[in-house]
C-alpha cells in the first residue's frame, strides 16, 4: 500500500502529462457549470426569496429536494435530451465537454438556488422595509440584497462547486469518458481503480482533494478579511 | 397653506382585527408634529399609511406629497454589511442626479462624515440613527416621517437626533415623529396628533393637549404618562 502511495506522488512530483490534462478538462468543466450555475441559481434564489406567488411553498420543497437529486439520473435527462434522438440531438453536443457542462450545470443551479434562497430569505426578513421605505427599485433591492449576503452566499457557490468536481455520474453517462476529450479526475478515478492503476487513482484523488481544501480556504480567508472590514 | 392627509374612512386590517380606523379626517401635515399615545395605538401603522408603506384595506387615503417626496426613518435600522457611504449611494438607484458632494454634505450635515467609509454594522445607535437622517435629507424630502426617532438612544445621541429634527423643519420640510417622551414632544412639536386603539382622538398642539385634553382618553394617557415619567 505504501508504494502505491509514492507512485502516487510521483506521478505528481513529475507533472505528469495525463494527470495535467485529467484536471484541466475536470476544472473547465466544474468551473464553468459553477459560473453558469451561480448566474442563473443566485437571481432564481432571489427571486423566490423576494417574491409571494401562489405556489410559493411547492417550488421549494421542489427546488430543495433537487439539491439531493442522484447526479447519475440528471446524466440520463441530459443524455436523452443530447442524444441524436433527443431534442437538442442536433447540437452534436453528447460525449463532449460541453454536454458535461449542461449536465454540471443542471447539478448546480438548484443546489445553489436553494442555499441562496435561504439565506436572501433571512436578509430579507430583515432588510425588506428599509428597502421598501427607500423605494429602490426591484432589481436594486436584489442587487442590495445579494451584496449584503455577498459573503454567506461564496459558501453556496462553494457547495455547487464541490458538488461539481466531486461527481461521477453525470459526466461519466454525458461524457462517456473518453480518453483525452472528456475524461475527468472522478470518472479517471473510477476506471484507473477497476483497471488496478491504483497509483494513478490516488494520485487524481490527492489532486481533487487538494482542490476541494484550496477552495475551502479560499473562501475561509475571503470571510476573514470581508468580516474584519465590514463587521 | 397646510398640506392635508385626507384620510376617508380608513381601515387598516391585519389577522382580521382593524389596527387602524378613521371617519372622515384631515390631518394637518406642516411644521413638526407629534405622534402620541399608547403602546399599540396605531401610530406606527399610520406612518406606514402616509409613507405608502402600507394600503388602507377598505376606504382611502389622499396624501398631499407625490411618494417621492415622503422619507420614513424606522426607529431602528438594520444596516447592511456595508460602509456608511454605500447606505447613502444605493440612493442612485432611485435617483440617478446624486453626486458625490451632496453625499459628503448630508454625512456632515449630521456629524458623521469622518465615518463614511467605516462599516455601517459597527456604527453606535445613536451614529445609525444619524445615518438614517443623513439618508433622509438625501432624498430631500418635503414631509418625513420618523417613528420613534430616539427610542433606545442615550440622551446626548437623543439630543443631536432632536436638534436634527428641528433643522429638517428650518429647512422647511413638515416632520411627523412617533414619540413617547413628553418632555421631548413638548421641546419639538408645534403640532399634535393622540391616538389609541387604532383610531385618532384628538388632533391639536401641545400646548392645548398638555393642558386640557379634549376626551377621556387623552387625560387618562396624560396622567399615566406623567405617573410614569
Amino acid at each position: 500500500m505504501s508504494s502505491t502511495f509514492l507512485d502516487a506522488f510521483a506521478l505528481l512530483a513529475h507533472l505528469d502529462a495525463a494527470i495535467v490534462r485529467i484536471v484541466i478538462t475536470s476544472l473547465q468543466v466544474s468551473i464553468t457549470a459553477l459560473i453558469l450555475g451561480t448566474l442563473v441559481g443566485l437571481p432564481l434564489g432571489a427571486w423566490l426569496a423576494t417574491e409571494e406567488f401562489v405556489g410559493k411553498r411547492v417550488a421549494i420543497v421542489i427546488l430543495n429536494s433537487m439539491m439531493g437529486i442522484p447526479t447519475v439520473i440528471v446524466g440520463v435527462l441530459v443524455y436523452l435530451i443530447l442524444s441524436r434522438s433527443g431534442p437538442f440531438g442536433e447540437w452534436g453536443w453528447l460525449f463532449t465537454v460541453k454536454g458535461m457542462i449542461v449536465a454540471q450545470f443542471f447539478i448546480t443551479t438548484p443546489l445553489i438556488a436553494a442555499l441562496s434562497r435561504q439565506l436572501l430569505e433571512d436578509s430579507w426578513k430583515i432588510h425588506r422595509d428599509t428597502f421598501m421605505a427607500l423605494r429602490l427599485p426591484y432589481f436594486s433591492r436584489l442587487k442590495w440584497l445579494i451584496w449584503d449576503c455577498r459573503f454567506s452566499l461564496t459558501i453556496a457557490t462553494l457547495a455547487g462547486f464541490a458538488r461539481a468536481i466531486s461527481e461521477v455520474g453525470a459526466v461519466m453517462i454525458v461524457g462517456g469518458n473518453i480518453d483525452r476529450v472528456t475524461r475527468t479526475m472522478t470518472t479517471a478515478i473510477a476506471l484507473e481503480t477497476s483497471k488496478g492503476d491504483l497509483a494513478f487513482a490516488l494520485s487524481l484523488g490527492i489532486v481533487l482533494l487538494g482542490i476541494v481544501i484550496l477552495a475551502n480556504i479560499f473562501i475561509f480567508v475571503v470571510r476573514q478579511i470581508a468580516e474584519r472590514r465590514y463587521g | 397653506m397646510d398640506k392635508l392627509l385626507n384620510l376617508r374612512n380608513v381601515e387598516v386590517i391585519r389577522d382580521g382585527r382593524a389596527i387602524l380606523q378613521s371617519d372622515d379626517l384631515h390631518l394637518p401635515l406642516t411644521g413638526i408634529t407629534a405622534l402620541i399615545g399608547p403602546n399599540g395605538a396605531g401610530k406606527t401603522t399610520l406612518l406606514r399609511l402616509i409613507h405608502g408603506l402600507i394600503e388602507p384595506s377598505i376606504g382611502q387615503c389622499e396624501r398631499p406629497f407625490a411618494p417621492n417626496e415622503i422619507a420614513l426613518v424606522f426607529h431602528y435600522t438594520p444596516m447592511l454589511k456595508a460602509t456608511v457611504r454605500e447606505h447613502l449611494t444605493l440612493l442612485r438607484d432611485t435617483d440617478r442626479t446624486i453626486r458625490d458632494e451632496a453625499i459628503d454634505e448630508a454625512l456632515q450635515s449630521v456629524g458623521i462624515a469622518h465615518l463614511a467609509n467605516n462599516p455601517a454594522q459597527r456604527l453606535s445607535a445613536g451614529e445609525r440613527q444619524k445615518l438614517c437622517f443623513a439618508r433622509a435629507r438625501l432624498q430631500n424630502p418635503k414631509l418625513v416621517l420618523l417613528d420613534e426617532p430616539t427610542a433606545n438612544l442615550d440622551p446626548n445621541a437623543s439630543d443631536d437626533v432632536e436638534q436634527m429634527i428641528a433643522q429638517l423643519a428650518k429647512d422647511g420640510k413638515a416632520v411627523l415623529f412617533a414619540s413617547h417622551n413628553m418632555a421631548q414632544v413638548k421641546r419639538l412639536a408645534t403640532h399634535l396628533i393622540f391616538m389609541q386603539d387604532g383610531k385618532i382622538l384628538e388632533i391639536s398642539s401641545p400646548g392645548v393637549f398638555f393642558r386640557n385634553p379634549q376626551t377621556k382618553e387623552g387625560s387618562q394617557f396624560l396622567a399615566r404618562e406623567f405617573i410614569a415619567q
